[in-house]
């Protein structure tokens, strides 16, 4: 699972020290009465029992225009019938939105007002601010009403593919789609989620851009699965695009080569059992993995990619009981990303032996699932095991890719089989 | 005119058998009586049986505490008997035969006798039981890749034992029940014979799937398994003491598809229709035992293509 991008559901306390506090709240506080009717908490209203089933934030973009995160509505886009969306603006009370555009590789929404809610409108910057510069977030943690949390602004996050910019400061369940305004009070983010522990993170300004660029006019209901299906499928294209583009760095595990960091997306850790003095056998892993998913529902992630490699030589076994550990490891094998009944179909396997290493012989199962609501998409699976033909090493490689199309999966997987020997 | 009477218990078993030549015949609880049943339900005088007027036989009830019934229940007072008549004395039921009665013909000698006879032996037992031992130690210590102890073989080696105990205590009470011979090492070395059997066909199948010829093998098992089965229940209803071959036909495979369905629907109860993981065989074994010639791998890339298809088909099955 990846821990970084829990989003928004872990829980952080704000300590700042207070001699900043003090300069900062002067900022603060006036920002906060300026804006106090340009954010709103988003409520998603279960119709059945007229009561809310998720909250966020929302900030005004134009005269009735409003953004906020595309996982605070998720639910209403996946069921528009079941759900329907309300502001809370401080003056004139609950107001009815519809969803105008969403952006769902970034994490963000725009939801139109019926009426003109003759507010003060948030600028976009023009200019980034530079790390370590002064940012607020303005939202509503927890339902405990709007408020402004300062921090600090510290760039893009390191080896990411869906760019993240990093907050230092509290970001708590609740604020998602607030904004994050420099100290002039312009859009430099918009708050997504925490990892707990002041690291906070925003979706950086240039995905709003684009976004309220291509919005026009409010979706029909029945283009909004073929909309995420569209993102989904041009997000994993330039995803596998610039990684099969390029050539793969090897390395070398036991007898074999493999590839890791296949991007700098992609970021391996490294374990061996040799300071375990009574095994019977030297096994030393790689697991590498893509730090970052993208949210479609609470139950399915996607866009993410793991490799793993194990390498298994024996020291006293005989080569039945070296089976019987190679069996083992090639059993239980899981999907990298999370993904229900109502997602995805299940897996379908299939299992060959195939040419071999010079010596020896190469066990491979390869599984895919569809998506059941995007059937242009998939999850990928595939499972080898290398084997010396005298029975005294094997090589497993392992791995995983939510989210892909047909095409990419394929050229993937016959990459992968060229390169990792 | 001879005849024969047989006493029957409340089992439908023939207790006892005599043969008459005098006439007329008493019967009852008293010691007077011709035949003497003890049943304290019977009177002392209960029913005569004798000849009348025109050489036929019948039976007179003689007044006693709880009647003389025939086998529809109707009150005997004084009624014709033909050979192989049944009669209730209150609750105990005889049967009048003619000496000329025909009898069942007789039953072959099956040709599962000799080997019958020879799975009965204790020397057998004695080296299929080693050997059951032997086997399952050794595939303790070749089927784990740990630092093996054979300390920890004893306490489920001592369950395995008890539970293969099972099966001929199993039998040897049922025969007991129905006073036919035990047979108890026949049972247990016919159930030591079939789990051989069973170790060889699971590797067999452990093979085949080490070769992936198949992905999932569910059906596999059952190929084998199931003639097995009836196999080893045909023969234990043989050792039992069922000598109608028909029958035995008929009840081995009764048992066999019980056994199967019922299994079946335990398995099925636990099966969801969803599982976030691939299910697929992991089965490994030494090189040597590669019997398929590899597959390359370009064709191994083109062969999934046709899982994608798949995937799509049950995604919008569902």
């Amino acid at each position: 699972m990846n821990k970084l991008f829990i989003i928004l559901m872990l829980f952080a306390v704000s300590i700042s020290s207070r001699g900043q506090a003090e300069t900062l709240s002067n900022t603060a506080d006036s920002l906060l009465k300026t804006y106090q009717n340009s954010v709103f908490q988003v409520q998603l209203i279960e119709t059945q029992s007229g009561k809310k089933s998720a909250i966020g934030s929302a900030f005004l973009i134009a005269d009735n225009q409003v953004v906020t995160n595309f996982h605070v509505v998720s639910a209403w886009v996946h069921n528009p019938k079941l759900y329907h969306i309300e502001i809370i603006h401080q003056q004139h009370g609950i107001i009815k939105v519809s969803l105008q555009n969403f952006d769902v590789i970034n994490d963000l929404a725009v939801l139109t007002a019926d009426k003109n809610l003759s507010s003060r409108t948030f600028a976009l910057a023009d200019v980034l601010p530079d790390q370590g510069d002064k940012v607020f977030s303005i939202g509503n943690p927890h339902d405990y009403g709007m408020m402004v949390i300062p921090g600090t602004y510290n760039g893009i996050t390191a080896n990411s593919f869906y760019q993240r910019v990093n907050f230092t400061g509290s970001i708590n369940p609740g604020m998602s789609g607030g904004p994050a305004i420099n100290e002039a009070g312009h859009i430099i983010g918009v708050n997504v989620a925490t990892a707990g522990n002041q690291m906070g993170f925003l979706v950086p300004l240039t995905h709003l851009q684009t976004l309220l660029k291509s919005t026009s006019v409010p979706l029909k209901h029945s283009a909004l699965k073929g909309k995420i299906e569209q993102q989904l499928l041009a997000s994993q294209n330039r995803f596998f695009g610039e990684i099969l583009a390029t050539q793969w760095q090897t390395s070398q595990l036991g007898r074999h080569q493999i590839v890791t960091e296949l991007t700098p997306y992609v970021r391996c850790w490294g374990y061996s059992n040799s300071d375990k003095k009574d095994a019977l056998f030297e096994a030393s892993e790689v697991n590498c993995r893509s730090q970052e998913q993208i949210f479609i529902n609470p139950k399915l992630r996607t866009g993410n990619i793991e490799i793993e490699y194990s390498y298994i030589k024996q020291d006293s076994l005989n080569s039945f009981q070296f089976s019987q550990l190679l069996k083992a490891s090639f059993s239980g094998v899981a999907p990298g990303n999370a993904a229900g009944k109502t997602d995805v179909s299940n897996y379908h396997c299939q299992q060959d032996i195939i040419t071999p290493p010079p010596e020896g012989y190469q066990k491979s199962l390869y599984c895919v699932r569809s998506y059941k609501k995007y059937p242009q998409l998939f999850d990928v699976l595939y499972l080898a095991v290398s084997h010396s033909s005298n029975n005294q090493d094997a090589l497993l490689s392992h791995y995983t890719l939510a989210g892909v199309s047909q095409p990419n999966a394929k050229r993937f997987l016959r990459r992968f089989i060229e390169v990792v020997k | 005119m001879s005849f024969v009477i047989q006493v029957f218990n409340r089992s439908d078993r023939v207790i006892a058998e005599h043969k008459f030549t005098q006439k007329p015949v008493t019967i009852g609880r008293g010691f007077n009586n011709d035949l003497r049943l003890t049943d304290p339900h019977i009177s002392a005088e209960h029913a005569r049986i004798d000849l009348d007027a025109n050489g036929q036989l019948y039976i007179q009830d003689l007044n006693s505490l709880n009647k003389t019934k025939d086998c529809f229940g109707g009150q005997v007072s004084r009624n014709i008997i033909k050979s192989g008549d049944d009669f209730y004395l209150a609750n105990t039921r005889i049967r009048v035969l003619s000496l000329n009665h025909t009898v069942a013909p007789a039953i072959k000698l099956s040709a599962l006798e000799p080997l019958a006879e020879r799975l009965t032996s204790k020397k057998l037992t004695v080296f299929l039981f080693s050997l059951f031992l032997v086997g399952f130690v050794l595939l303790g210590y070749f089927n784990q890749f740990e630092k093996f102890e054979l300390k920890k073989l004893f306490n489920p080696a001592v369950q395995l034992t008890l539970s293969v105990f099972m099966w001929p205590v199993f039998w040897s009470l049922l025969s007991r029940f129905f006073k036919h011979e035990a047979r108890f090492f026949g049972h247990l070395n016919t159930l030591l014979l079939a789990i051989f059997t069973t170790q060889v066909i699971s590797f067999v199948t452990y093979l085949l799937q080490f070769n992936a010829l198949f992905t999932t093998a569910w059906w596999l098992d059952y190929i084998f398994s199931i003639p097995l089965v009836a196999c080893t229940l045909y023969l234990s209803l043989y050792l039992f003491g069922l000598t109608d071959s028909r029958k035995r036909l008929f009840r081995s495979a009764l048992f066999t598809l019980i056994f199967f369905t019922l299994s079946e629907i335990s398995q099925g109860v636990n099966i969801r229709d969803f599982s976030p993981t691939p299910e697929y065989t992991s089965a490994f074994l030494p090189s040597h035992f590669l019997i398929r010639p590899a597959l390359d791998s370009e064709d191994f890339i083109e062969q999934s293509e046709s899982l994608y298809s798949a995937a799509q088909q049950t995604a919008k099955d569902e």
